[in-house]
Parts: structure tokens; C-alpha cells; sequence
């Protein structure tokens, strides 16, 4: 089971609102490449995997991930404290403050709400382990592409760190993903599923 | 009931108690019969989480790490004990 931390994992300290960033920020807690989906993804994989390495790295990267969703969600309270009318519909913000005021809802910066569809868990660990990989790979391009879009170093910051922790990831999962292959049966030379049959 | 399942159901009772006071207490600040019996409950976690780490295995990745990293040592919570 889970404890909560009074703690955001790096620190978040917006100094000045900006409502047009936090409308694009915010897919990266309900997104198709986000943390809420990063986290529910990993948590759930974890049961399938035969190899104990690979279950502790989804246990406590889906439990970073967690942290994360904290820390982008602490973000866009911040992007959107005391904006007036004028500058939520100046920024773009309308259409999101008219459905959720300022509050904070798991959704892509298209609007999609978060859906399970955008991952799999397949009951195959080295199918799951692979996807892993693309999915710290899409969600670093997805930070990527955010700070292209912000100048504000207080907001940089934190997206800095969170882009760093995907690449970390990825390796741990690449580690995982090498270490479970090396303990196949070696006339399994397809990989197939060694966890069923 | 062997050893571990024993550690085990003692940490979840003195877990449970106190999550329940907790909640409790988010709801009644004030209330000093909860306070009082919250701090009772937290002696008793600690109690049974000392004893867990020592019979059972890390509780949390802060508890893993003697000779080896022996957080990732099975059996995980979900897996039946054998």
C-alpha cells in the first residue's frame, strides 16, 4: 500500500501566473504521454512481471510517477492563481475554465479527458517492458516540446527536472528489459511471453 | 500461521488503527480523545514495523539495503505465501 509524503519531489515556485502555459502543461498529468497514464501504466504491469528486478522498477518508478502528477499539478495551481477574465480569455483559457474554473483536471492539452487507452498492460513482460521504453521516450519529447514553449525560468525548472527523470527511466527500463531477456529459457529465442504456459 | 504471516497481520492492525484515527482526525482537529489515541497508535506502528524489518524484510526502500539490495526480494504483497 501507499503512504503520502507532505513533500513535492523538486520544488515548484511560480512567481507569475501565465494561464496559456498552464492549458499546455497540463497534459502532462492527464495527456496521452502524462504521468497520471505513466503511473497507471506501471503500477499495473508490475503483476505480471517474473522477474523481481523488473517489478521493484515498476513499483518505484509508478510511485515517482505519482509524485510527478503531484508536482505538474502544483505547476498549473500556480499558472493560474488570481488571473482575471480579461486574461483567461486573452491567454486561451476559456474554453478549460468554463468546464473546470481554475481547478485542476486530468485532461490533454487538446482537452481529451485521461483515458486508459493510452496504454496497455499485456500480461507479456517484455511487450509491457518495450512499450515502457517508448513511453519515457514520448514523454520526454512531450517536455521537450513544452520548453520550447516557455521562457519563464521559475516554470522551466521543475520541467527541466521531470524531462531529466524520463531519461532515467528509460534506462532503468532498458536495464530491466536486458536482465529479464537474459534469464529466458535460450531455445526462446523470439522472446515470446515467459510469463503464460 | 507462520512467522511472516504473523509480522505481517500485527503491522497491518497497527497500520489500520491509526489510518483510521487519521481520518478521523482530518474530520475532528480538535477532538483529544482522538489525538491521545492517535499517538498510542503511532507507538504501536513503530513497534510493529521494528519488528517486521527485522523478521520479515524492508517495509519501504528507506528499511532495504543490508549486505545486498534486498528490496527486491520476493515475495511481493500480492503473491501467496507458499
Amino acid at each position: 500500500m501507499w503512504t503520502y509524503e507532505k513533500l513535492l519531489q523538486f520544488p515548484v515556485k511560480i512567481k507569475n501566473p501565465d494561464a496559456r502555459l498552464a492549458k499546455v502543461i497540463v497534459t502532462q498529468l492527464g495527456g496521452p504521454d502524462g504521468e497520471a497514464g505513466a503511473a497507471m501504466r506501471y503500477l499495473s504491469q508490475r503483476y505480471a512481471m517474473p522477474y523481481n528486478r523488473a517489478v521493484a522498477t515498476l513499483t518505484d518508478i509508478g510511485t515517482e510517477e505519482l509524485g510527478h502528477m503531484e508536482m505538474v499539478s502544483a505547476i498549473i495551481t500556480q499558472l493560474t492563481r488570481n488571473l482575471t477574465v480579461e486574461e483567461i480569455v486573452a491567454e486561451g483559457f476559456d474554453a478549460y475554465f468554463v468546464d473546470h474554473t481554475t481547478g485542476v483536471y486530468p485532461c490533454a492539452a487538446t482537452g481529451e479527458p485521461f483515458t486508459a487507452a493510452t496504454f496497455q498492460s499485456t500480461g507479456d513482460p517484455i511487450a509491457d517492458l518495450t512499450e515502457d521504453l517508448a513511453a519515457e521516450q514520448k514523454a520526454r519529447l512531450t517536455y521537450d516540446n513544452l520548453l520550447r514553449l516557455i521562457d519563464d525560468p521559475d516554470v522551466k525548472k521543475p520541467i527541466i527536472f521531470l524531462r531529466e527523470r524520463e531519461i532515467v527511466h528509460f534506462q532503468r527500463f532498458g536495464e530491466a528489459l536486458g536482465g529479464l531477456i537474459d534469464t529466458l529459457n535460450c531455445k526462446n529465442i523470439y522472446a515470446v511471453n515467459p510469463a503464460f504456459d | 500461521m507462520n512467522d511472516r504471516t504473523a509480522y505481517t497481520l500485527a503491522l497491518q492492525q497497527a497500520k489500520f488503527t491509526a489510518q483510521e484515527l487519521a481520518l478521523f482526525l482530518d474530520t475532528h482537529p480538535d477532538c483529544a480523545d482522538a489525538l491521545s489515541a492517535y499517538r498510542e497508535a503511532i507507538y504501536r506502528v513503530d513497534e510493529a514495523e521494528a519488528a517486521y524489518d527485522e523478521k520479515v524484510g524492508p517495509l519501504t526502500a528507506c528499511d532495504a539495503g543490508g549486505k545486498t539490495w534486498d528490496w527486491i526480494e520476493a515475495p511481493w504483497p500480492w503473491q501467496k505465501e507458499d
